[in-house]
């Protein structure tokens, strides 16, 4: 009993997908995080994406709900923040 | 009706042999299976045999299955259960959604598990883009499924035929068959409920990027208020949704949600058109319903008199 209660919950948590970090490499219109997996550009946000790169490695914060990829970081390249003044 | 199992390197037809023959099929949710009871007279089948249940000239094929599970007693009675195609699509993949449809989907689950794809109606419209991982194939079909059902207000469902997996659109399904106190059936059930995904108000939430602030939706139906009380419905949408996007996804949540929910159960002479998905004509004087409805589930009960069990929603 106890078992299928935790596999229930673990379905659940994965069916939910929350929030964590992610790394991949971004090939042009994808970060491919595995074989089988990537985050396809309609997902990525953060004004990190204009910054992008192929072949650049990546940190990726998914949204509650998968619906979501925040990019963090790329990895390795210092981005200097700037901000225009009026 | 006839019952053919394979094991063993044999193909036995076991018909006479059962005192019960039951094919189980839910709306939606996994896989169908058959259940039959033999004494046991040297053949103790196996799982992974393939089980067929044909109408009496083996013409039309009603069931094709796998046994899953054979379990005997000291009355060598020995019971087995065997499910439909769809039970190995609740393995788990990673699967990326992009630009896809109901159809697309369902054909690349046919193609992964390379299984003969049946009907595949769909609506062409496009699901929102995903990364599925650690995730069964039924569920990401499944939620494609209610996806579709809120952008296009098509209901499909998918089940496996006689061995090949189809994805039907619910309004071609209606059987000209009329269920009811006056037809077929000899018992029913019937409860009508708020209790459970009933809303009639609905409440959506935006994050909206350009004004720092988040957008709220409402939509209520004032005389369901009334009659019923407030009862939400709250979702977070995705950020930066347009105005008339979030409007039209409250409408029709609102359509959906805002209406009681009626379960009615028959118990009757059996017939092997209605299916999981189908709709049949629903007729009970006492309760004054005289609709269509959409069948949940069924068993059909083959022994010892053909009869079905039929749990249907309005």
């Amino acid at each position: 009993m106890t078992d299928k209660i935790k596999q229930i919950i673990e379905n659940y948590l994965n069916n939910r997908k929350l929030t964590c970090v992610a790394a991949g490499t971004y090939t042009g219109g994808k970060v491919v995080l595995s074989e089988k997996a990537y985050i396809p550009d309609v997902l990525l946000t953060g004004n990190l994406k204009k910054e992008l790169r192929e072949g650049d490695k990546v940190k990726l914060l998914r949204n509650d709900g998968g619906r979501e990829y925040y990019l963090l970081e790329i990895i390795g390249v210092p981005v200097m923040l700037r901000r225009e003044e009026g | 009706m006839e019952l053919m199992v394979e094991t063993g390197g044999y193909i036995y037809d076991i018909t006479g042999m059962c005192s019960k023959i039951t094919w189980t099929d839910k709306l939606n949710d996994g896989a169908g299976y058959l259940e039959f009871s033999y004494i046991y007279e040297g053949i103790l089948i196996e799982n992974g045999a393939p089980v067929r249940l044909t109408d009496h000239d083996q013409s039309v094929g009603i069931f094709y299955g796998i046994v899953f599970k054979v379990s005997m007693d000291e009355d060598k009675v020995v019971k087995v259960r065997a499910y439909d195609r769809l039970r190995y699509c609740k393995a788990k993949d990673t699967i990326v959604m992009e630009g896809d449809t109901l159809n697309t989907l369902v054909t690349k689950m046919c193609s992964f598990f390379q299984f003969p794809i049946g009907e595949n109606t769909g609506s062409g419209y496009i699901l929102p883009a995903n990364v599925h991982t650690d995730k069964t194939w039924l569920d990401i079909i499944y939620t494609g499924i209610s996806d579709t059902l809120l952008g296009t207000e098509h209901y499909y469902c998918l089940r496996d035929e006689n061995g090949s997996i189809s994805l039907r659109d619910m309004a071609d399904l209606q059987l000209p068959l009329v269920l009811g106190d006056g037809s077929l059936a000899y018992k029913y059930s019937y409860s009508a409920s708020i209790d459970e995904e009933f809303y009639n108000q609905v409440k959506l939430v935006s994050a909206n990027e350009k004004t720092g602030k988040a957008d709220v939706y409402f939509l209520a139906d004032s005389d369901s208020v009334e009659k019923y009380g407030l009862l939400q419905y709250y979702d977070v949408l995705d950020n930066n949704v347009e105005n008339a996007k979030a409007r039209d996804k409250a409408e029709k949540l609102l359509r959906l949600y805002n209406r009681e929910a009626e379960t009615l159960k028959f118990t009757c002479i059996g017939d092997l058109s209605v299916r999981a998905g189908c709709s049949i004509y629903g007729s009970v004087a006492d309760i004054n319903l005289a609709r269509r409805l959409i069948v949940k589930s069924v068993s059909h009960i083959f022994l010892p008199v053909y009869t079905m069990d039929v749990e249907v929603m309005a």
